[in-house]
Parts: C-alpha cells; sequence; structure tokens
C-alpha cells in the first residue's frame, strides 16, 4: 500500500492492536492492523470468519464488546481540515458520539436483531437525524420518507410506521442503510449486509451502496467473505488472516494477482460455473488456528504450502511487490513472486 | 377456565370429610337429628351434588355469594367489608415493588458489578431465603417492638380517619409483601436488562451516536420489560398468597383473615366464594399482563402489520 501521504486518506489505521479479555486470558485479536483508506474509495476487507474482519470495524467506530479494547496503535479519521485520532476519544463521550451516525455511518448482518423490534422503522431512523441534525419531528420524518423512496422502499409514508417484523430482509437491509446514510457520512462502515440475504437481494443491495459511493462520493468499507462480491464493487481490497492484513492492493492487484500463499488458496477455493467439474474445489487446508496459538512467526504457516522454517521465526513485515500492492510474506522472490513448488499443490 | 376453576373448587370443597352443619350447630342443639335434617334440607346440601354444584354456579354468577355457616352474615357484605383492606394491601405492595423492582434492576443491570448491583444481590438473597411471614415478623420486631416507630399491625386505630393517618399501620405490611415480591424481580429485571444490553440493536442505536442515558432509556429498557411482565404475572398468586400470611401476622383485617377464620371453622359457602375471587383477580391480572405486553412489544399484536 502506498504509505505516502499525499493522498487525501479519510482513515488511516496505524498498527492497530486489539486484544480481548476472555476468563483469565487476553486474546490478541488484531495485530498491528495498517489500512490507508482514500477519499472516495470501495474498501473491501476479506478474510474467513474470526480473522478480524468485524473487530476492525468496531474498533474504528470505538464500538468493540465490553471485554475488549484498542491496546496500541492509531486510529486517524480526516474531515477535510479537521484531523481527529478516534482512539483517543472517550467512548460514549460526546466527541465520539458526534461522529458516530454523523460522519461514520455502520450497517450490520443480521436486520432482524440489528433494529429494535419495539419501535417503528421510520423512528429509528430519524432518531439519528434529531441527534445530530437541529431540525423538528416533522421535517425528520420527510427527510426519512424521501430516503426510503430513494432507497427503493415501496409506499414509503406507510412504511415509516411499520416495524421492523413486518418487513422482508432486503427490505430491512434497505432501513439499516437508511439508518446508516441519513445523515449523510463521509464514511460508510458495511459490516457483511448481504450474508443474511438471498442471490438477487444481494445484488441489489450491492447495487444500492455502489451508486451511493459514486453519487454522493462516500468512502465505503465493506466487510465480507463472498469474493464475488468483491469484484463486483471493490476498488481496493484487504485480505486479512487472523487478525493481521496479509496482502493489500487494487482489486485487480489482488484478485486477478494474488501474491499471498492465504490469497491464493482463498481465490482458488472460489467455485467458478466455468470451471471443469471433474477437477475437485480446492479448500484451505486444515483450521484456523485459535488466537491463542499463534505467538511468534506467520500466522499462517501452520497451512501454508509454501512453509520454511524461517517462517515461524519472527514477525513477518509488509513487503511492496508492486506499487500499491503490499504483501505480508517471506517467501517472495525479487519479483515478488512465490516459489515454484515441487509436486504442486 | 374460569369455570374449570369453579368446579374444582366446588368439588374439592364437597370432599372434605368435615360435615359443615357439625360446625354450624352449636354441640348442645346437635343432638336433635331432625332439626338437623331439616337444617340440611333447607340449606339444600341434600340434592344430587351436581345438581348443587350448578345452584351454586348460577348464584355466583348473578352475584347471590350466599349466607356464610357461620356469622349468618350475607357473604358479599363480608367481602364488601374485608375487600377494600386487601385491595390496599395487594395494590399498594404491587405497585412500590414493580416501580422499586425496574428502577433498581435498571441501574443494576446498566453498571454490572455497581453499588446497584450488589445492592440487589443482597436483597435477592434475603428475599428468596425468607418466607413472608418471618419477613413481617422480624419487621415487627425491629420497628413496632424495639423502636416502636410504627403500629403493630391493624389496619385503623380509633381517631384515624383519612389515607393519610393510616399510613404508619400500612408501611410494615406493605413493606413486608414488598421485599418478598422485590427479591425475585430485581433480580429477573437486571438480567433481561443484560440480556438486551447484547442485542445487535443496541450496538445500532449506539452507532447513531445516541447518548447513552437515552440508549438505555428508549432502547434497553422497554425490551426487557415484555419478560419481566410475564414474571410479575407468575408471580401475583405468590402476592395473593402472601397477604393472607401477612394479614394474619399484622392482624389485617382483609380477605386473608376471613378465609384463615373459614378454613378453621369449615365455613365451606365463604371458603369457596373467596377462593373464586382470588382466582379470577389472578386471571383478570394475567389478562392485564398480556394487554401491557402487546403494547410493549409490537410482534404479538393481534391482526398487527400490514
Amino acid at each position: 500500500m502506498s504509505l505516502s501521504t499525499d493522498q487525501d486518506l479519510i482513515l488511516d489505521l496505524k498498527s492497530v492492536n486489539v486484544k480481548f479479555k476472555v476468563e483469565d486470558d487476553t486474546l490478541h485479536i488484531l495485530r498491528d492492523v495498517s489500512l490507508s483508506i482514500p477519499r472516495g474509495s470501495f474498501l473491501c476487507v476479506v478474510g474467513e470468519s474470526g480473522c478480524g474482519k468485524s473487530v476492525t470495524a468496531q474498533a474504528i467506530v470505538q464500538l468493540l464488546p465490553d471485554n475488549g479494547e484498542i491496546s496500541s496503535g492509531d486510529i486517524v479519521f480526516s474531515q477535510g481540515d479537521k484531523v481527529v485520532e478516534l482512539n483517543k476519544l472517550e467512548k460514549f463521550g460526546k466527541q465520539m458520539r458526534d461522529i458516530r451516525g454523523a460522519k461514520i455511518g455502520m450497517i450490520f448482518q443480521d436486520t432482524l436483531s440489528s433494529l429494535n423490534p419495539a419501535h417503528k422503522v421510520g423512528r429509528q431512523v430519524a432518531e439519528s437525524l434529531l441527534q445530530h441534525l437541529p431540525i423538528s419531528k416533522s421535517e425528520a420524518r420527510a427527510r426519512v420518507v424521501d430516503l426510503f423512496r430513494k432507497l427503493g422502499i415501496p409506499d414509503p409514508e406507510r412504511r415509516y410506521e411499520a416495524y421492523p417484523h413486518e418487513f422482508s430482509g432486503g427490505m430491512r437491509q434497505r432501513v439499516m442503510i437508511a439508518i446508516a446514510t441519513v445523515c449523510e457520512p463521509d464514511l460508510v462502515i458495511a459490516d457483511e449486509p448481504t450474508t443474511a440475504l438471498d442471490v438477487t437481494i444481494q445484488a441489489q443491495i450491492m447495487t444500492l451502496l455502489k451508486d451511493l459511493q459514486k453519487s454522493a462520493g462516500k468512502t465505503f468499507i465493506l466487510i465480507t467473505h463472498n469474493m464475488a462480491l468483491v469484484s463486483e464493487v471493490a476498488d481496493h481490497v484487504a485480505v486479512m488472516y487472523l487478525g493481521r492484513v496479509v496482502e493489500y492492493g487494487t482489486v485487480d492487484q489482488v484478485l486477478r494477482d494474488p501474491r499471498h500463499p492465504y490469497t491464493k488458496a482463498l481465490m482458488a477455493s472460489v467455485p467458478n460455473l466455468d470451471a471443469d467439474k471433474n477437477v475437485e474445489l480446492q479448500t484451505v487446508d486444515g483450521q484456523t488456528p485459535s488466537p491463542a496459538e499463534v505467538t511468534v512467526g506467520c500466522e499462517f504457516a501452520g497451512r501454508c504450502p509454501y512453509v520454511v522454517a524461517a517462517c515461524r521465526e519472527k514477525t513477518v513485515e509488509m513487503t511492496q511487490v508492486n506499487p500499491g500492492h503490499d504483501v505480508r510474506c517471506i517467501r517472495l522472490d525479487s519479483n515478488g513472486k512465490l516459489p515454484v513448488l515441487n509436486g504442486g499443490a | 377456565m374460569a369455570l374449570t376453576i369453579s368446579a374444582l373448587i366446588f368439588f374439592a370443597s364437597r370432599l372434605s370429610p368435615i360435615d359443615p352443619i357439625n360446625a354450624m350447630v352449636p354441640p348442645d342443639q346437635a343432638a336433635d337429628s331432625a332439626n338437623l335434617a331439616q337444617l340440611r334440607q333447607e340449606l339444600g346440601l341434600n340434592d344430587n351434588i351436581i345438581l348443587q354444584y350448578f345452584h351454586w354456579l348460577k348464584n355466583i354468577a348473578t352475584g347471590e355469594f350466599g349466607y356464610s355457616l357461620q356469622s349468618g352474615q350475607k357473604i358479599s357484605e363480608i367481602l364488601a367489608l374485608r375487600m377494600p383492606a386487601t385491595l390496599e394491601l395487594v395494590l399498594s405492595a404491587l405497585i412500590l415493588s414493580t416501580l422499586l423492582a425496574l428502577t433498581i434492576g435498571l441501574f443494576a443491570g446498566a453498571n454490572k458489578g455497581g453499588i446497584a448491583d450488589k445492592l440487589s444481590r443482597i436483597l435477592a438473597v434475603v428475599g428468596i431465603a425468607m418466607p413472608d411471614f418471618f419477613i413481617g415478623l422480624a419487621l415487627l420486631n425491629v420497628f413496632a417492638y424495639r423502636v416502636s416507630w410504627l403500629p403493630t399491625g391493624n389496619r385503623v386505630a380509633p381517631g384515624q380517619v383519612t389515607l393519610w393517618d393510616r399510613l404508619p399501620n400500612l408501611i410494615l405490611p406493605v413493606s413486608t409483601l414488598t421485599i418478598a415480591m422485590l427479591a425475585v424481580l430485581i433480580r429477573y429485571t437486571r438480567n433481561s436488562v443484560l440480556d438486551t444490553l447484547n442485542k445487535d440493536f443496541v450496538k445500532t442505536a449506539r452507532s447513531k451516536g445516541v447518548p447513552e442515558w437515552r440508549v438505555l432509556y428508549s432502547h434497553v429498557f422497554r425490551n426487557s420489560l415484555g419478560p419481566v411482565m410475564v414474571l410479575l404475572a407468575f408471580r401475583l398468586p405468590l402476592l395473593v398468597g402472601g397477604s393472607i400470611l401477612v394479614e394474619a401476622v399484622f392482624q389485617w383485617p382483609g380477605i386473608g383473615t376471613t378465609i384463615i377464620a373459614a378454613v378453621t371453622a369449615s365455613d365451606y359457602p365463604v371458603i369457596m366464594v373467596v377462593s373464586m375471587l382470588i382466582a379470577m383477580v389472578i386471571l383478570i391480572a394475567s389478562f392485564l399482563v398480556d394487554i401491557v405486553k402487546s403494547i410493549l412489544d409490537p410482534r404479538v399484536r393481534l391482526g398487527g402489520g400490514n
């Protein structure tokens, strides 16, 4: 990734570490996560369950669970000339709250549990507006109805009065998007927004998000494990494995020319309609280790076909293989290529 | 539902081997079997038992509760006299314990491990471990005998006219019932609040930048109430049962003392009517709880939506 500062970054994560207390243990969930997100870009964070994608999102807005905390690192959020270090703000203090919802919108995965079952959906969207803008209830209502219409919720006047359980999954996700975007935040973080939806609805929702990014110039961080989605919408991709970013680059760089063994394995495991049915779909061998197990060396070493002894000796640093394309692997040669495996993997 | 209960109450009371006539007629007149037989006939005790049941049911339904075997008083008059005293006791305890439990429970849940949480834990142990009458006696011992701040019992003392005058008499019995109710309610409210705090929509509310007190009040509290209401409905019979004991401890002239006297004297008409009454109150209360639940949670509303 280009660490140069001449780019207009909306969000810059600098070696963020997050630790969770679980009973008597401390789990190191995010390890030196650095991500620079240019204004107006669409970043996808991919990786398997438990790799820290969601925790990254929660850490940015300081909504980690009670037992989690940012132990070191900086999260720099810039709004034009105003630059704030989010991790320095008090979790539920006024400054942080003024950013949450107003400057950074969040979209969550499970729409049924993420909406308050006892409140009308319109009110839940308006709540955000009323919190951040000095407007009257009727103005807020008018804006919400307007937004519902734009987001393709039919009969928005009447649906304003409905409760979450009266909506379909796709419609509820539109309501969530309304909550996240009603205050026109600069940055929207969507944590697996389409996982609970069926495929046709997924496509609609993603188109909606992509349109929002293009038309309103918003920056999006999409957290997903759906590689097909990534190729559709993203311009940058960060691949995470066990709390670390292992590869970062543009969509073309990462998806068409993956360099990290994990990314390669991930791409090989994506089903392809044109593929020969007789060739078995590849899977990533082995299980994801628990964050408590890996202490030194490359996190992926235990499952990596390219592993050598040196991999387990010390923490692997990010290296640039191409401008804007960074990989965390010591097995790359001077051209940034992995060695050819004997016998094939 | 009400019919089933009425049948249960009626036939259960008839199962008892004790002959109500014996309790009614003074022993020195009991020898006259002709009189006894006549009395039996007059009271309808010789009829077919099914017939008796429907006769009784019809009377109850039309508000004709009959007469006490013991005193010959109209049961409706006894109730009119005793009912307000019990209502006063039970309703104050119900309102007080609910309000206190919800407030303390919310604070305890919101600040897990805080002062309110610790206090609630102590209260819960005390309230659950000790039976109602024991709490009553303990309170009596401390506040009435040792320091004499409050009267030992009775609802009205001479010269007391308004409710304000009678307040000191009310404090101890109401506190007893409240403490007994409070224990479980607080714990339950606290756990329900903790449960709700972990829900995803709380995270959504926080992601909107809403202040914590608003998150608690507007999102957490309301969604925690449903389960508490259900518990309240379940606890209500215990409250009524508790009030019988508490009335006995504090010589409170309510339905509780009435039923105790009636049971001692095998005064069946009174026992039956009072049991029926208590059952009806509990039925109505659980119905009210359902209504409150539907107000709180739109998902249980009938014919809701669209």
